[in-house]
C-alpha cells in the first residue's frame, strides 16, 4: 500500500466527510435523518460543472453561484420536509418527506444534465504537488484542506458563537430552548441551509475528481451516513474522522482487492458498527425521531 | 380491525350508511376482480398489444406482493425496512439459479425464492436485534447494499453486473404462456393478501402490533418482543422473496439494480399512498402507481419526478393514505354512536379464575430491593410484600421512587442489589417472563393501542394462553377457530363487567380518558394474572369512574388475586387498601393499615414538606 | 407582606382552557398575580399546574381563553418572544443542558438579550455571587452537577434573563428536605429583596403555603379553591386534596 492510496482516501474521505457533517447539522436540532443531503452535493457538482466547465466563468462566480444556489436549496428542503413532518402524525413522515425530496431533486439534476454522465470541470488549480515524496493533485490536497477548514469553522461557530450554543441547545430539549428565548423553529431552518451549504462545498471541491453523476445523490448520502454514524453523529469532529476512515477503507480495499470490493467493505463496516456499537465509535447514541 | 356484530337498532340512520357503505364497497371490489380476471380478454379484444397491457398488470401485481411484504414489516411490525429490493433481488437470483444454472422446475425455484427471502430476513433480524428504530433501518439499508454488492461480485453464482437472463418458467418443455403466467400471479397476490389479512387478525398480528406500538406494554402481557419481530420480519422476507422470484419469471432476466434502493421507492410511495397498516392500502396504492406510470408513459423521463411530487402531497394531504383518509372520513368512519351510558357493571365472569395459593406465601415480594441512576438512589433497600386475597397501596411523593420501585418487582430495570420472588419463587429475569409467572403490571401513562378496537386491545392481552400456530392461523384450522371464537366470548364478558360491553368495535382512541383507564385494567386482567400491578390508574378519572375502578379492584382481591396500587390520589387509596406501604427518597418511611399510615408523622411530612426547616436556612 | 397593587396586574389569566392531544388538561382557569406577589400553585398530580405554566410560556397553546402579561395580551406571542417580555421558566425536572458547562447554561438563559453584551456579563457576575456554588463550577459541564446544585443552575438560568415574573415548576422534586430549605431561602431572598414575582408550583403545601402572599387550589384542570396563604393554610380541604379527607367519624 503506497502513501498515494492513503491521499486518494484521505480525499473521497474529505468528501464524505463534508457530507456527514451535513447529515449531522440537520440531524442535531430535528432528529431527521436527511436522505436528500447527497442532492446538495450533486448541486454543488453540477453548479460548478455549468458555471467553470459551460459558461467558462471560473472558480470565484462558482463558489459565489454554489453557495447561493444551495441557502435556497436548504431552505426548500426545509420546507419540504418538515411541513409534511408537523402535517403528518406519522412516525414514518420524516422517512418518506426526505425520500421524496430525494427522488424529486434526483430526477430534477437527471432532466437537466441528461446526456452529461459525470458532471466533471477542469480542476480549480492544475497539476500535481510534491509530498513526502510523492505526487498529489492540487485538487486533491485542496480539498482536504477545505474540509479541515470547514470542519473547524463549524467547530467554532458551535462551541463559541451565541447562535451555535442555541443549536446544541434545541437539539438537547426544543422545549427548554423555547423557554431560553431561541427561535427553535428558525434554529431548524438555518440548520438545513448550513447543512446544504457544507455539503454543496464538497460537491464543488470533489466534481473534478470524483465521478459525480445526476442520479449519484443518494449513494453519497448513505456513505456520509456510514461516515457519519463511524464518527458518531452530532459532533463535527466525528464527522471528519468517520469520513477519513471510510475514504481510506473505500479505496485502500479497492486497491488491493477489486473495484466493487470497497463499497462492500464500507457496507459490512457499517453493518458492522450498527450491530456492535449501536452509539457509533465516538459519539453519543443517535436516538430515534 | 374486524367488526363484531353490534346492537344496532336496525333502521337507525347509522345502521343504514354501514349497510350500503358495505354493499358499495363489496361491488366495487367485485368489479375490480371481475375486471382483472377478463383482463387477457379485454386487452386481447380491444388492443394489438395485449402482451403489453397483461405485463403491466402482472408487474403491478408482483409489486402488490411486494408491498404487502413492506406492510408487515413497517405498518403492522413497526421495523423500518430499507431492504425490500434485496429480497426480491435474491428472491430473484434463487429462482434464476434453479431454473437456468441447475435446469429445476421453476415451481422449485419460486419455493427456493420463498426460503431465501425468509432467511435473509431472519438473518438481518437476529444480528439486529437490540438496535432501535431508526438503527434497524439503517441495518436494513446496509444490508441491501451488500446484498447487491454480493450480486455484482459473485460472478458465477449470480451473472456479475449482467446477471442471468433467459428464465422462463416450462411445463415439460414447453413455456408456458403469458396469459397463464398472469393468472398464476393473481393467484399468488390474492393468497398473499389472505395470508396478510389472516396473520394480522390473529394473535400473532396483535402480537406483532403490541410490540410496534410499545415493547413495554406487550412485555406486561407476556408477548416476547424477540420473537414477535422475527415471525414478522421473517413471513415478510418469505412473501418478498415471492415476489422477487415472480419478478424473475416475469421479466425474464435479474441483475444486481433489481435491489438498488432506488428501485425500492415505488414501493414505499404506494404503500404511503394507499395507507399503511392497513390491508388493502398497498394493493390500492400500487395500482394507482401503475395507472400513474401507464398515463405519463409518453413522459417516461419524467416519471420520477412525478412520483415524488405524488409523495409529497400526499403524505401531506393524506398522511394516513388513501385507506386511513376513508376510515376517517365522514362516509368511511364507523359509527361510534349512541351507546347505553352508565351501563352497570355486572358480576365479575367466571372467565376470571379464582387464584388458589398456597397459604402464608407472599404472590409478590421484593426484598432488600437496591435501583441506583448513576449517584441517585431511586430505589434504596426497599422490603415489600403483597399477599393474596388483599390490596396493597404503595404511596409517597413524586419522585419518591414508587414507579421504579414496580419497574424493579416487574424486571423493567436490572436490580443492583436484591431479589423479588412470585409465589415464593425467584422472579424470572426477562418482563415478558414475569407476566408470564402471572405479575401484570399496568403503566402510569396510557398505553393503550389507540389504533385499533376496544375488542382487539383485551384480546392482546390474552397472547400468553393461545395455543395456536402462525401457520394454523394463516389457513384457518379448526383448532384456530375454535380459540378464537372463546377469546372473543370472554373478551366480551369482560367489557361488559366494565361498563364497556356496547363499545367493543369501537376504536380505543374514541374512549374518553377514565374508559381508556378501565379497559387497561381489563386489558390486564385478560391475562389471568395472579398479581396485578396497577400504576396511578386514578389520574384524572371523575368520581363515578372512581367507583368503578375500586369496585373492580374489590372484586378482583374477592377472586383471590394481590392487588397492588400505585397511587397519588391518597384518598382513594385510604379507601381501598388493606395495607398500604409508604415510600420517601427510595426508603419505606411507613407501612401498615390505612389509620396508622394517617397519623404517621413521617407520611405528613413527607408529603407537606418541612416548613420548619425554611427559618433554618434563611 | 404586601406590596401595593398597581393597577395593572403582572399576568392573569382569564378562562384559560388548554388541551393535550384532545384531552383536556385545563378548563377555564383565572389566575391573577400582582406586581411582587409571591402566588403558589397546588393540586395533586393531574391537576394541571404544570399544564398552567406551560401555557403561560407559550410551550402549549391555549384552546381558549387570553393570557395578559403586564397588561400586554400575550396569548398569540409564540414561546421564545415571552421570555424577553420579562417571563422566567424553571421547567419541571430542570431541564438543564448536560452537555454545555455551568456558564454556557446561563449564558443561554440571556439569549434573549445577547446583543446586550455588557448587560450580560453584569446579571451573569450578580449570578455567580448570588450562586457561589455554580461560581466554583462555572466551567464544569452542568451535567457533572448534583441534584441541588443543578436546581440552582436552572433557577440562576431562568433570571439571566431578568424576568419580572420567576415561575418554578415543583423545585424540591427529587431534593432533600435540607437542600428544598436552601433553594427556597434563595428564592424567598430574590422575592423580598428584589421584588421578584414567583409563582410555584409545589406539592410540599405547607412549604409552599410558608412561602407565598396566596395560592390556587387545582383539582382536574379547574381551580377550585382560591386565597390567601393564611386561609388556605387553615383550609382542610388543601390537607384533603394530598392526604384524603379524614375520616368523619
Amino acid at each position: 500500500m503506497s502513501i498515494d492510496v492513503v491521499l486518494d482516501g484521505l480525499f473521497s474521505g474529505a468528501a464524505y466527510a463534508l457530507v456527514a457533517l451535513g447529515l449531522a447539522v440537520v440531524f442535531q436540532p430535528t432528529r431527521i435523518m436527511n436522505f436528500a443531503q447527497g442532492e446538495a452535493l450533486v448541486l454543488g457538482a453540477a453548479v460548478s460543472y455549468q458555471v467553470v466547465a459551460l459558461w467558462k466563468l471560473g472558480w470565484l462566480v462558482a463558489l459565489v453561484m454554489v453557495v447561493a444556489t444551495s441557502i435556497v436549496l436548504g431552505l426548500l428542503m426545509e420546507r419540504l420536509v418538515i411541513l409534511p413532518v408537523r402535517l403528518s402524525g406519522s412516525r414514518y413522515a420524516w422517512i418518506i418527506a426526505t425520500l421524496a425530496v430525494a427522488l424529486v431533486f434526483q430526477s430534477l439534476f437527471t432532466l437537466a444534465y441528461i446526456d452529461v454522465p459525470a458532471l466533471r470541470p477542469a480542476p480549480m488549480i492544475g497539476g500535481q504537488v510534491s509530498f513526502l515524496g510523492n505526487h498529489i493533485d492540487w485538487q486533491e490536497l485542496l480539498t482536504i484542506l477545505a474540509a479541515l477548514a470547514v470542519m473547524i469553522a463549524y467547530d467554532l461557530f458551535l462551541r463559541r458563537s451565541a447562535y451555535g450554543q442555541a443549536v446544541r441547545a434545541a437539539s438537547h430539549s426544543a422545549d427548554t430552548a423555547v423557554l431560553m428565548g431561541i427561535p427553535v423553529q428558525r434554529v431548524v431552518m438555518m440548520s438545513f441551509v448550513i447543512g446544504a451549504v457544507i455539503t454543496a462545498l464538497a460537491g464543488l471541491f470533489v466534481a473534478p475528481v470524483i465521478f459525480v453523476a445526476p442520479a449519484s445523490g443518494l449513494l453519497f448520502t448513505i456513505k456520509g451516513f456510514t461516515a457519519a454514524v463511524i464518527g458518531g453523529v452530532g459532533s463535527p469532529r466525528g464527522a471528519l474522522l468517520g469520513g477519513f476512515l471510510v475514504g481510506l477503507l473505500d479505496t485502500v480495499v479497492r486497491s488491493a482487492i477489486s473495484g466493487t470490493a470497497g463499497n462492500f467493505a464500507v457496507f459490512a463496516a457499517l453493518a458492522v458498527i450498527l450491530v456492535v456499537f449501536p452509539s457509533g465509535l465516538f459519539g453519543k447514541p443517535m436516538e430515534a425521531h | 380491525m374486524r367488526r363484531i356484530a353490534l346492537p344496532h337498532r336496525s333502521g337507525s340512520p347509522a345502521s343504514t350508511l354501514v349497510r350500503v357503505r358495505s354493499a358499495a364497497l363489496s361491488t366495487l371490489a367485485a368489479a375490480v376482480i371481475v375486471v382483472l380476471l377478463l383482463w387477457p380478454r379485454i386487452t386481447d379484444y380491444y388492443s394489438y398489444n395485449a402482451t403489453y397491457y397483461n405485463g403491466i398488470v402482472a408487474s403491478a401485481a408482483i409489486a402488490a406482493i411486494l408491498t404487502v411484504s413492506l406492510n408487515l414489516c413497517m405498518g403492522y411490525g413497526g421495523m423500518l425496512s430499507m431492504m425490500q429490493t434485496a429480497l426480491q433481488l435474491v428472491g430473484g437470483y434463487g429462482v434464476a439459479i434453479a431454473v437456468v444454472k441447475m435446469g429445476w422446475s421453476w415451481l422449485l425455484g419460486l419455493a427456493i425464492a420463498i426460503v431465501v427471502g425468509t432467511l435473509l430476513s431472519v438473518l438481518v433480524l437476529l444480528v439486529s436485534l437490540r438496535a432501535t428504530y431508526l438503527y434497524f433501518g439503517m441495518i436494513t439499508l446496509a444490508a441491501d447494499l451488500i446484498v447487491v454488492e454480493v450480486g455484482r461480485s459473485a460472478d458465477p453464482l449470480t451473472g456479475g453486473v449482467v446477471g442471468i437472463a433467459g428464465i422462463t418458467p416450462t411445463v415439460g418443455g414447453t413455456v408456458i404462456p403469458k396469459n397463464q403466467f398472469y393468472y398464476l400471479v393473481l393467484a399468488l397476490l390474492a393468497g398473499t393478501y389472505v395470508v396478510q389479512r389472516n396473520f394480522v387478525r390473529s394473535g400473532a398480528g396483535r402480537a406483532a402490533m403490541a410490540v410496534r406500538e410499545s415493547t413495554d406494554t406487550a412485555s406486561a402481557m407476556g408477548i416476547r418482543p424477540a420473537t414477535t419481530k422475527l415471525l414478522v420480519f421473517g413471513v415478510a422476507g418469505g412473501i418478498g422473496g415471492l415476489a422477487g422470484g415472480l419478478y424473475a419469471l416475469q421479466m425474464g432476466f435479474v441483475n444486481p439494480d433489481v435491489g438498488l434502493l432506488d428501485n425500492g421507492l415505488i414501493f414505499f410511495v404506494g404503500l404511503f399512498l394507499g395507507g399503511i397498516g392497513t390491508l388493502v392500502g398497498p394493493l390500492i396504492g400500487v395500482g394507482i402507481i401503475a395507472v400513474i406510470v401507464e398515463l405519463i408513459r409518453g413522459y417516461a423521463r419524467y416519471t420520477t419526478l412525478i412520483l415524488g411530487l405524488v409523495l409529497l402531497a400526499a403524505i401531506m394531504l393524506i398522511p394516513a393514505g388513501i385507506v386511513g383518509s376513508w376510515r376517517s372520513s365522514r362516509i368511511g368512519r364507523d359509527p361510534t354512536g349512541p351507546t347505553d351510558e352508565d351501563e352497570a357493571p355486572g358480576d365479575v365472569p367466571a372467565t376470571v379464575p379464582p387464584v388458589a395459593a398456597p397459604a402464608g406465601v407472599a404472590a409478590l415480594e421484593g426484598v432488600g430491593l437496591m435501583k441506583f441512576f448513576g449517584g441517585v438512589r431511586a430505589v434504596d433497600g426497599i422490603d415489600v410484600r403483597i399477599m393474596p386475597g388483599t390490596v396493597h397501596g404503595i404511596i409517597g411523593p413524586n419522585g419518591s421512587g414508587k414507579s421504579t420501585l414496580v419497574a424493579c418487582l416487574t424486571r423493567y430495570h436490572p436490580l443492583n442489589a436484591g431479589e423479588v420472588r412470585v409465589f415464593g419463587r425467584p422472579a424470572p429475569r426477562a418482563p415478558y417472563a414475569v407476566a408470564a409467572a402471572g405479575v401484570t403490571r399496568v403503566f402510569q401513562a396510557p398505553h393503550l393501542f389507540e389504533r385499533v378496537s376496544v375488542l382487539d386491545n383485551v384480546l392482546t392481552g390474552m397472547r400468553m394462553r393461545e395455543r395456536y400456530t402462525w401457520a394454523g392461523a394463516v389457513v384457518r384450522t379448526p383448532g384456530y377457530r375454535r380459540q378464537d371464537r372463546a377469546e372473543r366470548a370472554e373478551a366480551m364478558e369482560l367489557l361488559r363487567f366494565a361498563g364497556l360491553g356496547s363499545r367493543a368495535s369501537w376504536p380505543a382512541s374514541a374512549l374518553s380518558h377514565g374508559q381508556k383507564r378501565l379497559l387497561e385494567v381489563v386489558r390486564a386482567v385478560a391475562t389471568r394474572p395472579r398479581a396485578l400491578i396497577l400504576d396511578e390508574p386514578a389520574t384524572g378519572l371523575t368520581p363515578t369512574e372512581l367507583a368503578a375502578l375500586a369496585r373492580l379492584c374489590r372484586a378482583l382481591r374477592d377472586r383471590g388475586l394481590a392487588v397492588v396500587l400505585i397511587e397519588h390520589n391518597v384518598d382513594f387509596v385510604m379507601g381501598l387498601c388493606d395495607e398500604i406501604t409508604v415510600i420517601e427518597s427510595g426508603k419505606v418511611i411507613e407501612r401498615g393499615v390505612p389509620e396508622h399510615v394517617r397519623r404517621s408523622p413521617a407520611v405528613l411530612e413527607a408529603y407537606l414538606g418541612r416548613p420548619d426547616l425554611l427559618e433554618e436556612a434563611s | 407582606m404586601t406590596h401595593p397593587r398597581t393597577t395593572e396586574p403582572l399576568l392573569e389569566l382569564r378562562g384559560v382552557s388548554a388541551a393535550y392531544g384532545g384531552v383536556r388538561a385545563l378548563q377555564d382557569v383565572d389566575i391573577v398575580l400582582g406586581e411582587g406577589e409571591f402566588v403558589v400553585l397546588l393540586g395533586p398530580n393531574g391537576a394541571g399546574k404544570t399544564t398552567t405554566l406551560r401555557t403561560v410560556s407559550g410551550l402549549l397553546q391555549p384552546t381558549s381563553g387570553s393570557i395578559r402579561l403586564q397588561g400586554r395580551t400575550i396569548t398569540r406571542v409564540p414561546g421564545w418572544r415571552r421570555t424577553g417580555l420579562g417571563l422566567g421558566h424553571v421547567p419541571e425536572g430542570r431541564q438543564i443542558f448536560p452537555d454545555h458547562t455551568v456558564e454556557e447554561n446561563l449564558r443561554l438563559g440571556a439569549f434573549a438579550h445577547r446583543r446586550a453584551r455588557e448587560r450580560t456579563q453584569r446579571t451573569l457576575a450578580e449570578l455567580l455571587e448570588l450562586f457561589p456554588v455554580l461560581g466554583e463550577r462555572r466551567n464544569q459541564p452542568a451535567g457533572t452537577l448534583s441534584g441541588g446544585e443543578a436546581q440552582m443552575l436552572a433557577v440562576a438560568r431562568a433570571l439571566m434573563s431578568e424576568p419580572r415574573l420567576l415561575m418554578l415548576d415543583e423545585p424540591s422534586l427529587g431534593l432533600a428536605p435540607i437542600k428544598t430549605a436552601e433553594l427556597f431561602g434563595y428564592v424567598q431572598r430574590l422575592h423580598s429583596e428584589r421584588g421578584l414575582a414567583v409563582l410555584l408550583v409545589e406539592q410540599e403545601a405547607l412549604t409552599a403555603l410558608r412561602l407565598a402572599d396566596r395560592g390556587y387550589v387545582l383539582e382536574r384542570g379547574r381551580v377550585v379553591l382560591a386565597g390567601s396563604a393564611q386561609q388556605l393554610r387553615d383550609d382542610p380541604r388543601v390537607q384533603a386534596a394530598y392526604l384524603g379527607a379524614a375520616p368523619t367519624t
